[in-house]
């Protein structure tokens, strides 16, 4: 079970004097349950990848399907979630219960199985149930963010497809965006994040796919991504830190994501068991 | 330069966005603004151009209050904003065009907008989608577009509200480099984001919480205050990390290295 892209190009205005080609000959798998960044400059790509996965673009050349369905194919929808970016945009219910019974009481849930969808939505995403009589335009950015999350998360996908997830939230809303999707990820379903800021979940993913003007140009694991040679290496500033210690003849590791870590490291190479600096 | 004395702002009744905030920003200064969201951030730089007014006390922009209706012509001309959402104001068919808007509304002559347009769309490295519609754009080339239509304006003040937070670290870099560079030349910068680094360099870093001003100060010494973290800002790892190497004394606490480079030197010469 997976999702499969094969040779998949695209290309905007197409046939007028204004092409421009978005994706040029893709190739891909994410097998289910994977934790998948697709990282890469803004207009890159990404976000065109994205939309192929659920079917909202269709190839010009290629294929893309997911467990073995064209993506085209109208069955996918229900199997693959999408947010969108900026997705409090997407809010429009009188309250918050409304809206995330909304895509489920479309297809025709009713009463119980409804209520069920909607529980099991709320559960996963850590919405306080005391909220679900509330507007949804009454809440917190980042608060709102999880209601949409929630709205996708009730039609129980098993593939959840995330445009740019944290931009524009602060600090402790992105921790608490990306500890709800690790969660999501341990349930099991299948996470695929674009961003452009992907440096500060890279310790979160199992996969790292980096694209350069509509082509990929890294894809691997973490630990890869750290040692790679891409163009478009994007690391954390801490581990960035710890590479050029590194280099500069430091005895530390550097595949560190956190401060803890880094000041671990950092103190057993400066300074003895004893706390005293090394001679 | 600019001036607001006691000034308070809210949306809802009794609700304060901003609650009695004096301030002063002189010419030439490059002030940082940080907060939590919804601390007031945005509203009190609102309140600067006149897009908003204030309910008690008074904003003054060189001379000339937001409350004036015929100042604020003069303020809008003084005072260039760039957006956390850019999306929204586009008007042009193509994006030379839409960077065209704001000069020509200033009624120059037709090579000096030419000569505006394309300088401030290099600058911003948009110039080969100067044909293109903005629509066809991805959010981050919206945001550097929505720079060029200010820079355009060539104003003596921008307004910055998170205008980095569509971009890849690569097209932020490059637009702080802008930004630095227009600051060097005089412009005065007030510049809104939820990332400190990005607010080392500037001359004055302010920190907002609950619709007030809770700090005021140099940058290296405000990240370097103990209870800076009250205010509920998250510290970039970098500063974290340097913060706490000071205070477990691996490096002398005499100058607080808050940038990769500083602390890259400070660990350097320990080797």
């Amino acid at each position: 079970m997976s999702i499969n892209v094969k040779d998949l190009s695209f290309c905007y205005n197409r046939g007028t004097s204004l092409q421009r080609d978005a994706l040029v000959n893709v190739s891909f798998s994410i097998d289910k349950g994977e934790f998948v960044l697709i990282g890469g400059e803004v207009g890159c790509g990404k976000t065109t990848l994205l939309r192929h996965m659920n079917g909202l673009l269709r190839p010009h050349s290629g294929s893309v399907t997911v467990d073995g369905l064209d993506a085209g194919n109208k069955k996918i929808r229900s199997k693959v979630g999408l947010l969108l970016q900026h997705p409090q945009k997407q809010l429009f219910a009188k309250t918050v219960y409304e809206d995330i019974a909304f895509a489920p009481s479309n297809i025709g849930f009713k009463d119980n199985e409804l209520k069920d969808h909607v529980r099991y939505a709320m559960d996963l995403t850590g919405i306080d149930g005391s909220i679900s009589s509330v507007s949804p335009f009454s809440l917190s950015g980042g608060e709102m963010r999880l209601v949409a999350l929630a709205g996708v998360m009730a039609m129980k996908p098993e593939y959840l497809l995330l445009d740019e997830p944290t931009s524009g939230l602060d600090p402790e809303n992105r921790s608490m965006m990306l500890k709800t999707l690790k969660e999501l990820q341990a349930s099991g379903v299948t996470i695929i994040i674009v961003s452009h800021q992907i440096s500060e979940m890279i310790s979160f993913a199992e996969k790292i796919m980096m694209l350069n003007s509509g082509s990929i140009d890294f894809i691997g694991t973490p630990k890869e991504y750290i040692f790679s040679t891409s163009s478009s290496l994007q690391l954390p500033d801490i581990t960035s830190l710890m590479k050029d210690l590194k280099t500069a003849g430091m005895d530390v590791s550097e595949d560190v994501f956190s401060v803890d870590d880094a000041l671990l490291q950092i103190k057993k190479a400066l300074l003895n068991v004893d706390g005293k600096r090394n001679e | 330069m600019i001036q607001l004395n006691n000034v308070s702002y809210c949306y809802n009744e009794n609700d304060y966005a901003l609650d009695s905030v004096s301030l002063e920003i002189k010419k030439g200064e490059f002030i940082g603004i940080a907060g939590r969201n919804g601390s007031g951030k945005s509203t009190l730089i609102r309140l600067i151009n006149g897009l908003l007014l204030p309910l008690q006390g008074n904003v003054n922009v060189m001379g000339m209050d937001t409350m004036d209706n015929d100042s604020i012509i003069g303020i809008r001309k003084i005072a260039g904003m760039v957006f956390q959402d850019p999306q929204s104001q586009f008007i042009g068919m193509t994006v030379g065009e839409d960077v065209a808007f704001g000069p020509e509304n200033l009624g120059l002559s037709h090579e000096d907008i030419c000569g505006r347009v394309d300088t401030s769309l290099k600058a911003v490295g948009m110039y080969i989608y100067k044909d293109h519609t903005p629509r066809a754009l991805s959010g981050g080339q919206k945001q550097k577009v929505a720079l060029a239509s200010i820079l355009a304006m060539e104003p003596e003040l921008i307004l910055f509200d998170e205008a980095t937070s569509m971009l890849d670290p690569v097209a932020s870099e490059e637009v702080l480099k802008l930004i630095k560079q227009l600051h060097n030349k005089g412009v005065t910068i007030v510049y809104v984001t939820h990332r400190l680094e990005e607010l080392i360099f500037a001359d004055r870093l302010i920190i907002m919480d609950k619709g007030r001003i809770i700090h005021d100060d140099n940058p290296r010494k405000l990240l370097n205050e103990e209870n800076i973290l009250d205010s509920g800002i998250y510290l970039p790892p970098i500063i974290e990390l340097s913060r706490r190497l000071c205070s477990e004394q691996v490096i002398e606490p005499i100058r607080l290295p808050i940038s990769r480079e500083e602390l890259m030197e400070a660990l350097c010469q320990l080797m």
